[in-house]
């Protein structure tokens, strides 16, 4: 049998498929990693079988004696249909990753006796010391296939660009010719194929196939408010084919979509980076979407690359997402295996900001990168990420960020050895010209899908040309191509009205701080560890998100434009403490938080509230210096430096029993934490945080 | 920082552990090893690049004794390329025997040279001879005093300093070179990626000043017959050298200047003075010319040193270039 039916007759096997046969490049792909032990970049649309590629040539290369394959992907589990697939050509598929330590020393052993033909692992784990000693000795014997999934993440033109990846093209690049490697990816356009090669080098080649998905049906549907959106969200899913995706682009939006959608009687849940995703919460909610257990997925982009369901029957964005690469790689997941799925764009007006918000935090500012490295520079033996905290005002999220960054580049201006990080002789300037260059594609690209929204031409064949697709040709089936609408444009008033209701009703706990942050004890004495149980505030509410389409936008115009919260705000806060909230022990009287800019705004509504709730109102929190801004204090420390020696209680106007404590906003927590803290000290039993706002970050 | 040449990356899969504890099943090559596969290549026409084929390295090595052995050291391409990937970003640089780059000094005076040396710093410094300075961790305060001394004059005759970068008068003669605005070389028996993250030695990295090198993987932990078998690299790049104290019979500082003197890699200068060792004293017995604790500051004194020994260069090199001839053509 030639060589050729030997895969043939593998790819059938694979498939479960005595007919099947193969896609254009396939062979040629598997044959140039089999035979030339080839260097090569795929770019091929979803769904068109790139996992068949580096299966059959495992299979393959595992025959004539080769070690096993290492596939690297940022999935965090392997797809139902690749483990089916590997296991009808006979192949032992395995992966290490941070979600399943209880099976490494099983996958280890079988490593060590040659029994893994296939491991997959996530790129951060080349930076893991467990995994470099115990696992990189036995794969690196016998000069297996180097496959790395979604390799667009190597490019920081990407969509996508992922810090760990840079390290994956580096280590690609010193890869002696005479192995083979496999990069792919399904969304990949002229520019990021361009940086891959100059990256990996020249021995890389390109194969391209065309992205064109005949069974998607575009739609693009402006709907200003969100209230509108989630009205047509309701009225449309149950007109819907099978399960599909609904994308939204923060935590809370998921959420809260998620909330109404199950209000109104249909069946979905949300899915995002804040479930607890170690366990088993994430992986579940996939099967039930799978499994057409559940109508949609409520879901941020952490429900991302390779999440595989060939009979996915929609993907509706609830707002705009970065890109059209973006899009498409989202949308590219629906349909695969039906006649017709839908991709509906919705648009609104807070996708602006969100773009905006998105692009400012991309990148860590370069002032807070000179900052951390001439800290590290002072340092005598480094510092740990702690201790940096305790020297920088920058908030923990953000310090991650620079760390990351600062100690990915080659060579690194930051090392980290042993837990600790070191300032090396490496010199670092801000790139400013890069910077800029990058910022200026991600305003083209947002510009681009912005276009998009707006299109009366073929949809499909627009997202094609964006990708660089030398196939690109209109679809015939799209809203535009059709020239009306797939699915109705414009909900109904009363389930809008209905939507704006349940937004006012969307209040949102506020969980009180339990611990000071670690290095605050140093400057301030006795603030240390937990804040003892007689110290804490209770569990409080905010009535709603700045500016959302229930209470945000009026208490907006309250702070920033009136000066002077309405009436309105009032009773619904007063609807909000009796009717929903109902805390345990209900308050006795009313406090609320002093400002020295806007004295009145705050004292007086909590004094309108106080009447509202037949309840004593008295101002026995002073403020006794200005503070800066709490948004402009980046970490935890900081803020809490800039509150703990502002706040002082005139004891003699604490009255007794519970106290409900009054602000506008709540952002980080401190105000809150400090002043109950006080309050408790000067005799209060408990104390019940409440604001009109929570100030959102993303 | 350069690409790392085909023939590094093949020396690398032969001789390092690249950044593993373990190096898998196969053990990695001794330098021996390494020499004496090299010398059997050499004799089969082949080159250390066609054991990067895959073809070539199955078919050409058929009749070597240790065939797998060597075929499982060059399957370890995932382990390279990460461990480049790693040295590369903390800018540890690395060279083979014939690479450009790679120090000639070891080439034109050793018998047997590294197969492999990494860096981090400025590498133009190699060639740049210079002065060894060795003694133990242990000193008393005239010592230190001396060594302080002797390195500052050399930083402002601009003559480079070179030493082990070990505790005691390694560190002080790098130090007072360093400050005082001269270049130095710490040829290290161990430890290469922590030394460069040492916060005293960052700026003169980062100014071009200092030169780190060793043959041993940049993770290597210290070994005493490691520490012992870089003396050599040391004394063989230095135009000549000063023992500030040794004790008789013991120690790196001895065996190192006795090697010296049996080899001829540098002339031998010992400190001398009332105080000094009894080490001292028996390696002037043994040929090594004393030079007077108080000349340390003296730049004339100091250069006359230099003029002698670069005369002396000549003579060495005659006797010892045929012995040379016969290891060289290995490289």
């Amino acid at each position: 049998m030639s060589f050729k039916n030997v895969g043939l007759q593998y790819l059938r096997q694979a498939l479960n498929n005595p007919e099947a046969d193969f896609r254009e490049g396939q062979w040629e792909a598997i044959e140039a990693l089999v035979v030339r032990k080839a260097h090569l970049l795929l770019v091929q649309r979803t769904g068109w079988g790139k996992s068949l590629v580096y299966f059959i040539a495992t299979r393959f290369l595992r025959e004539s004696g080769h070690g096993p394959t290492l596939l690297v992907s940022p999935l965090l589990s392997l797809m139902r249909n690749q483990i089916e697939m590997s296991s009808r050509l006979g192949i032992n598929a395995q992966t290490i990753n941070s979600s399943n330590s209880k099976d490494w020393e099983a996958v280890y052993a079988q490593l060590q006796e040659d029994k893994v033909d296939v491991l997959f692992i996530s790129p951060e784990r080349f930076a893991n010391e467990e995994f470099l000693q115990r696992v990189m000795p036995v794969l690196s014997k016998g000069n297996g296939l180097f496959a790395v999934d979604e390799a667009h993440c190597i490019s920081d033109w990407g969509h996508d660009f992922r810090p760990d990846y840079m390290r994956i093209g580096r280590m690609l690049k010193e890869f002696p010719t005479g192995s083979p490697v496999l990069a792919v990816t399904a969304t990949a356009n002229d520019r990021v194929v361009e940086d891959i090669v100059s990256q990996i080098g020249p021995s890389l080649e390109v194969i391209r196939g065309p992205l064109h998905r005949d069974s998607i049906r575009l739609q693009n549907i402006p709907l200003p408010s969100q209230a509108e959106r989630m009205a047509w969200l309701s009225e449309m899913l149950p007109i819907l084919p099978g399960s599909g995706v609904i994308y939204t682009l923060t935590v809370k939006d998921s959420d809260r979509v998620a909330n109404w959608l199950r209000y109104k009687g249909h069946n979905v849940q949300s899915y995002h980076a804040g479930l607890n995703d170690h366990e088993a919460d994430r992986p579940i909610l996939e099967q039930k979407l799978l499994g057409n257990d559940v109508k949609a997925l409520v879901a941020t982009v952490a429900l991302g690359m390779g999440f595989d369901k060939p009979d996915l029957g929609f993907v509706i964005h609830f707002q705009r997402p970065p890109s059209l690469v973006h899009y498409y790689q989202q949308i590219g997941r629906a349909g695969r295996a039906m006649d017709a799925a839908y991709g509906v764009l919705l648009t609104g007006k807070e996708d602006d900001d969100i773009a905006d918000y998105f692009l400012r935090t991309a990148l860590p500012p370069d002032e807070s990168i000179i900052e951390t490295l001439s800290e590290l520079e002072s340092a005598e033996d480094g510092y740990s990420e702690p201790e940096l905290m305790n020297r920088l005002n920058i908030r923990k999220s953000m310090l991650d960020k620079i760390l990351k960054v600062t100690t990915i580049l080659s060579p690194a201006p930051v090392v980290k050895r042993d837990g600790r990080y070191y300032r090396t002789a490496t010199k670092w300037e801000p790139d400013g010209e890069k910077f800029k260059r990058l910022t200026e594609l991600r305003l083209q690209e947002q510009a681009c899908i912005q276009r998009y929204a707006r299109s009366s031409e073929c949809l499909m064949e627009l997202i094609e040309r964006e990708l660089n697709d030398p196939y690109a040709t209109r679809c015939g089936v799209c809203a535009n191509c059709v020239g009306k609408p797939l699915l109705s444009d414009s909900p109904k008033k009363e389930t809008v009205m209905e939507a704006i209701e349940f937004l006012r009703r969307c209040d949102d706990p506020i969980t009180p701080r339990k611990m000071w942050p670690a290095a605050i004890s140093q400057t301030h004495e006795g603030f240390k560890g937990k804040i003892s149980a007689e110290m804490q505030a209770n569990e409080g509410r905010a009535l709603c998100f700045w500016g959302d389409a229930g209470w945000g936008e009026m208490v907006r115009r309250g702070k920033l434009s009136d000066g002077h919260f309405s009436d309105d705000l009032v009773t619904a806060m007063e609807e909000m403490i009796r009717l929903r909230w109902k805390p345990e022990p209900f308050p006795t009287w009313i406090t609320c938080v002093p400002s020295l800019t806007k004295p009145q705004l705050v004292p007086d509504f909590a004094e309108r509230l106080a009447v509202k709730l037949g309840l004593p109102f008295s101002q026995c929190v002073v403020k006794r210096m200005a503070t800066d801004h709490q948004k402009r204090m980046e970490n935890s420390h900081f803020q809490l430096k800039n509150v703990l020696d502002t706040f002082e209680i005139a004891t003699e106007k604490v009255l007794q029993g519970p106290v409900l404590l009054v602000d506008d906003m709540v952002d980080s927590g401190w105000t809150f934490t400090v002043i109950s803290r006080l309050l408790r000290l000067a005799g209060a039993d408990s104390v019940l945080p409440a604001a009109l706002a929570r100030v959102i970050g993303d | 920082m350069e690409t790392i040449s085909m023939d590094a990356k093949a020396t690398l899969l032969l001789v390092s552990r690249l950044r593993q504890k373990d190096s898998g099943e196969a053990a990695i090559l001794t330098p021996t090893e390494f020499d004496t596969l090299l010398a059997w290549m050499d004799s089969h026409s082949l080159s250390l690049s066609d054991l990067l084929n895959a073809d070539t390295l199955t078919s050409g090595l058929d009749d070597h004794p240790e065939k797998e052995r060597v075929e499982s050291l060059m399957s370890r391409r995932l382990s390279l390329s990460a461990a480049l990937e790693s040295w590369r970003s903390q800018a540890i640089g690395v060279l083979c025997a014939k690479d450009s780059a790679y120090p000639v000094k070891w080439l034109e005076k050793l018998k047997r040279t590294p197969p492999i040396v990494f860096y981090a710093g400025n590498i133009d410094l190699r060639n740049r001879g210079g002065v060894a300075i060795a003694g133990s961790r242990n000193i008393d305060g005239n010592a230190e005093d001396f060594t302080r001394k002797l390195a500052k004059t050399c930083a402002e005759l601009g003559f480079q300093v070179i030493s082990g970068g070990a505790k005691g008068v390694d560190q002080i003669a790098l130090a007072s070179s360093l400050e005082n605005g001269g270049t130095a070389i710490a040829v290290l028996a161990d430890s290469l990626s922590k030394v460069s993250l040492m916060s005293t030695y960052r700026e003169y990295l980062r100014d071009g000043s200092l030169l780190l090198l060793s043959p041993y993987d940049p993770e290597a932990h210290f070994m005493v017959g490691n520490a012992m078998a870089r003396n050599k690299l040391i004394y063989s790049l230095a135009d000549f050298a000063v023992v500030v104290s040794a004790e008789t019979n013991s120690g790196g500082t001895w065996a190192g200047a006795t090697e010296n003197m049996k080899n001829g890699w540098a002339p031998l200068y010992v400190r001398s003075s009332d105080n000094s060792k009894a080490g001292n004293k028996e390696l002037v017995a043994l040929g090594a010319t004393p030079l007077d604790e108080a000349n340390a500051e003296d730049k004339d004194y100091v250069y006359s040193l230099w003029k002698q020994s670069a005369l002396k260069a000549c003579d060495i090199q005659e006797t010892h270039q045929p012995n040379d001839q016969q290891i060289l053509p290995l490289f």
